[in-house]
């Protein structure tokens, strides 16, 4: 049995400016990006996409996950296999360790790319939420030179990102988490592995000496057109000494905030029942946590 | 009009023409003529294609051949040392873990890539290290079974160490 994909050209730059110089030359062409292929090319193979070049980025050096100046930079080319066995990611950022191994499966994780997933921007990522718990930034290149943005307001809709033209995720920037803060992560799929979730999401708690909120990120998926953070949810528990009627408040304000449909997946009402669980459990977690840090 | 490189399949220099387009898992079957690894779902989903690309399970239906210069493939072929089966592949066959037998090539190699991180997997370690292989005739008790049993042979016997490259 032969897999016939159509023709394309793949090309492999080596440095940077090779890399612009070809999505300069191919501006306005039929190009596709490759980095872990795992979507991309099942995409073309069911005919939903053509291409006339593939750009294959794995040569430029971002598949490194390094701690620098308070933060982890995880390059785009970083894949979901890479970050599970990292012991920075590991030690320091188990939300994320969390996220990446609900991704795919076994196999998908040895290809899938952090950048890649990020990119596809489907309302169902599964580094999405925990990234915006997690206060990510995003750090974009182009022949103009790098812009950071903040990942929540990276995604633009379903499948739709804020890449420029000639413009590429180069890598995810995390601030280490300190003493007083911590995340958790939740997803709700059909099965376990091979799955896209229902509803995905993730908190993130900072807790001061007397036990009080002083910063928060509650961020759900598969919930609204792309990955959202629940901004009303956080503001109300700034401030505020945790509990489970507090928490069980913040998620139902959280429900406010999201607009979920009913498709092949879930249930819209599913969704919404789940969001609430996925907002109460990820929170009393995170506090769970922290509380035994701090005593 | 390919492109001329080598690909490395089980420690053997292979020297093709390989497409820009072209899929790994036909260059395996197709070009080098091993048939073991297997076409499911051409769409990176049931893991009947699994090989270890540099130690790293991957389902070569969804890989471009190209991108596999330069690294070394392992397929099913490559399991055995010699004329001895692998540990794993005498325990397939000792526990029956193979029923119409179309999913046991990408089993064995994902419960290999699990070995080679994790010698000593749990079940609930075991089940999420074929979670991306799918048996159609839902074997997975005996297969789960003959994976454990694989391991705790591999740890106590010198021939185990040998064999576990």
């Amino acid at each position: 049995m032969n897999i016939l994909l159509p023709k394309f050209e793949c090309i492999k730059p080596n440095n940077e400016k090779e890399l612009f110089d070809l999505m300069y030359k191919y501006t306005g062409r039929k190009v596709g990006i490759l980095a872990g292929g795992t979507d991309l090319l099942p995409t073309i193979n069911a005919g939903k996409l053509t291409i006339d070049y593939m750009i294959d980025i794995s040569s430029l050096g971002l598949n490194e996950i390094i701690e620098k100046d308070g933060a982890v930079h995880i390059g785009s080319m970083v894949n979901f296999r890479q970050l599970t066995l990292n012991k920075l990611i590991q030690d320091k950022l188990p939300a994320l360790l969390k996220a990446a191994k609900t991704v795919g499966a076994v196999q998908t994780r040895s290809l899938a790319t952090i950048g890649g997933n990020i990119c596809s921007a489907v309302p169902s990522c599964d580094s999405a939420p925990a990234l915006i718990a997690l206060g990510a930034k995003l750090l974009l290149n182009s022949s103009n030179g790098h812009r950071i943005i903040n990942i929540e307001d990276f995604f633009k809709g379903p499948r739709k990102n804020a890449l420029n033209s000639g413009e590429i995720l180069y890598e995810i920037i995390i601030p280490l988490p300190n003493n007083y803060s911590q995340a958790d992560f939740i997803k709700y799929g059909r099965r376990k592995a091979l799955t896209l979730a229902k509803v995905n999401g993730a908190s993130m708690l900072e807790l001061d000496n007397e036990k009080k909120v002083i910063a928060c990120r509650i961020a759900l998926g598969a919930v609204a057109p792309t990955p959202i953070r629940a901004v009303k949810a956080e503001d109300f528990l700034i401030g505020k000494e945790i509990n489970s009627e507090i928490i069980d408040e913040a998620s139902k304000i959280a429900l406010s905030e999201i607009s979920p449909i009913s498709d092949i997946r879930s249930s819209a009402d599913y969704r919404l029942q789940m969001s609430k669980v996925i907002v109460k459990r990820t929170l009393s977690n995170v506090y769970d946590l922290l509380v035994k840090e701090i005593i | 009009m390919g492109r001329k490189m080598v690909l490395n399949v089980n420690e053997i220099d292979y020297s093709l023409e390989i497409e820009d387009n072209e899929i790994l898992l036909d260059t395996i079957r197709e070009k080098i003529g091993l048939k073991g690894t297997k076409y499911g779902c051409g769409t990176g989903e049931c893991g009947a294609c699994t090989v270890l690309i540099d130690g790293a399970p991957v389902n070569s239906c969804i890989y471009l051949a190209i991108r596999a210069e330069g690294k070394k493939i392992i397929t099913v072929e490559g399991l055995k040392n010699g004329e001895t089966l692998h540990p794993l592949q005498q325990s397939f066959i000792d526990n029956a873990a193979v029923q119409c037998g179309y999913c046991a090539p990408g089993m064995l190699m994902s419960a290999k890539a699990l070995l080679d991180v994790n010698p000593n997997p749990t079940e609930k370690e075991i089940r999420e290290g074929i979670d991306g292989n799918i048996c159609r005739c839902s074997g997975y008790v005996k297969i789960v079974k003959a994976i454990d049993e694989a391991a705790k042979k591999m740890a106590n016997t010198d021939e185990g160490s040998e064999n576990n490259r």
